[in-house]
């Protein structure tokens, strides 16, 4: 850097003001962060350095010979003949070259305004991939496009001024964009690929500062542990979400926070603490005040049928098969009607709920109601009734309900 | 059965073929035990998704006739790995400063039980594996005792103990050669 005749420090001055650009507030970056960068020390600047980085260079953090952390996945690697640690080193010296340069130079061009409506136009393309994850789930597109959507709102940020409102806003889009292509990732088992999307998304939230998105992010991180056999790492995630303030003024953050600290404890074998939270997550919706604002992707799921198939989850995983189903029939009862995965999963389970109970006629007549389509597109649903099926043959062997559910599951090959 | 039966052992390493043999003969392996959570089908489901996907997966089904009679699969562990912090006391560093296969399942069903179908299962996956060892847990109540000394029979030692999870019972952890 010395040979181009500029310090770290001028580079750093360049990077906080674009900080405050981003955030409203300016970094506190001094002429050792840079050292840091330089030197690898840092090999993946913080979000909200890198994007500055990115702004104030023009250049893509990667392209400056950074190393993104367990990106491998969604960030294609550099080259192999390229030297990150070469490209780091002479990079971020030329940046300093020409961030003191800009800095000397009057502005030439004023960038275009950004405001609510274009946060809000990338909020309704969001409102449609939503839909579509109640309709499928779990499928590679709708991760791909809530990533991609969440790239775009960044982008958007880095294209112009914009007031703080606006700057927040499209953080907390990003954000709750990167958390669904997360959630997709978890329904279809890629937790690798969700672990780094929650960790972009944790970060965009933080940027946001909107109490409901770090809930949510906090929330699904729980249920992915959860997923993953890791209970306690699952109660201290889900416990960030409860700890939250959000859920001392709306009960029914406070009800999803304690619907799914009951299905963590049924997965950890503590029947006590599973019923406890179920009921406290009970008497928290029934004091919610339905007519309070809350965001979209919340009055989406949460209701009265979401909790009862969390309990469902809850009491199958401790084996209390009665309770399961008793809550399995509320869940069938209450779902709205677009809820179709919903709706298969929670027909799936109610099979398992009553095949345990040793009803194998009953449960064949629900697992038979799953429709062809949830159970050979949808990974999830074909895993469960696959289970199913192998349960069945092992519990109620000599039985005719088994040749009644090999001939319906030869339909779906036919069809499939 | 007057003749040896005509096994046809079949190595994978990864899931998709073969999730819908693996959960019959589990099933059928297990039958007594499915009403309890820690067994149920959908539980071992769960069990095999996570380590179809962790490092090392590697599973032999026995068929006979095309149908699966016996499974067993193994992961790869290294150093630092859940299986070795939870087992104490803490083992020795010539089994752990190197990867070494954990079996995590071996069952045949109840009508190909006593006919070595186990031995041939766990020496043919084995067979597959570059590690320095194998490790194993087992309920030492289980069998009253016959499976413990089935896998000590197999050259098996005992270095200590395990609970690998709330439900569990504590369970004997195992270690042999591979070669």
């Amino acid at each position: 850097m010395t040979e181009h005749g500029y310090s770290s420090n001028s580079l750093a001055e360049a990077v906080n003001r674009a900080i405050e650009r981003l955030t409203g507030r300016p970094g506190g970056l001094d002429g050792s962060s840079v050292r840091a960068w330089k030197a690898g020390r840092v090999t993946w600047p913080k979000s909200a350095a890198r994007k500055a980085l990115e702004d104030v260079s023009g250049l893509p953090a990667v392209a400056l010979g950074f190393v993104p952390r367990s990106r491998s996945s969604s960030i294609p690697a550099p080259p192999q003949q390229e030297d990150p640690d070469m490209k780091r080193r002479t990079l971020v010296g030329g940046i300093a070259a020409a961030a003191a340069a800009a800095a000397a130079a009057p502005a030439t061009a004023s960038p275009r305004r950004i405001g609510m409506s274009d946060v809000n136009r990338l909020n309704k393309r969001f409102a449609e991939i939503i839909a579509s994850d109640h309709r499928h789930g779990g499928q590679l597109g709708i991760e791909q496009r809530a990533a991609a959507l969440a790239d775009e709102a960044l982008n958007l940020q880095n294209a112009g001024s914009a007031t703080q409102r606006v700057r927040s806003s499209l953080y907390a889009s990003a954000a709750a964009f990167r958390s669904s292509a997360m959630w997709a990732a978890i329904d279809g088992r890629r937790y690798d690929v969700a672990k780094a999307h929650m960790r972009e998304a944790q970060a965009l939230a933080e940027m946001s500062g909107d109490q409901s998105i770090k809930f949510r992010i906090w929330s699904h991180a729980g249920t992915m542990y959860r997923h993953m056999g890791r209970t306690a790492d699952a109660l201290a995630a889900n416990d960030v979400a409860r700890n939250l303030h959000l859920t001392r003024r709306d009960p029914l953050f406070a009800s999803l926070g304690l619907a799914r600290q009951g299905a963590i404890q049924g997965a950890a074998q503590d029947r006590a603490d599973t019923r406890r939270a179920f009921e406290q997550a009970q008497d928290a919706m029934l004091r919610a005040d339905p007519a309070d604002h809350r965001p979209v992707w919340m009055l989406a799921f949460y209701d009265q049928a979401e909790l009862d198939s969390l309990a469902l989850t809850g009491y199958l995983a401790l084996g209390d098969y009665p309770t399961a189903e008793y809550h399995a029939h509320r869940c069938l009862s209450a779902l709205r009607p677009h809820m179709v995965r919903s709706r298969a999963i929670t027909m799936t389970r109610l099979a398992h709920a009553q095949l345990a109970q040793g009803d194998a006629d009953a449960a064949t007549a629900t697992a038979m109601e799953v429709s062809a389509d949830a159970a050979t597109r949808h990974a999830r649903v074909s895993r469960m009734l696959q289970e199913f099926g192998a349960a069945l043959r092992a519990t109620a062997s000599g039985s005719t309900t088994i040749q009644t559910w090999i001939e319906h599951t030869a339909t779906w090959r036919m069809a499939a | 059965m007057t003749t040896a039966p005509a096994i046809d052992l079949r190595t994978f390493t990864t899931l998709d073929a073969i999730r819908g043999d693996l959960l019959d003969v589990y099933a059928d392996v297990r039958a007594p035990l499915l009403h309890l959570p820690n067994y149920a089908v959908t539980a071992f489901g769960e069990r095999l998704d996570r380590h179809g996907a962790e490092p090392g997966f590697t599973t032999v089904l026995a068929y006979v006739d095309g149908h699966p009679v016996g499974y067993a699969y193994s992961n790869t562990i290294e150093h630092g790995d859940r299986y070795w912090q939870r087992t104490s006391p803490t083992p020795a560093q010539k089994y752990t400063e190197r990867p070494a296969v954990a079996l995590k399942e071996i069952g045949v069903r109840p009508a190909w039980r006593k006919t070595g179908t186990a031995r041939r299962i766990h020496d043919a996956l084995l067979a597959t594996r570059d590690e320095p060892f194998v490790t194993l847990m087992v309920n030492p109540a289980a069998g009253d005792g016959k499976v413990h000394a089935l896998y000590k029979s197999w050259g098996y030692e005992d270095i200590g103990q395990s609970q690998p999870s709330p439900a569990s019972p504590v369970l004997t952890v195992m270690i042999r050669t591979i070669r």
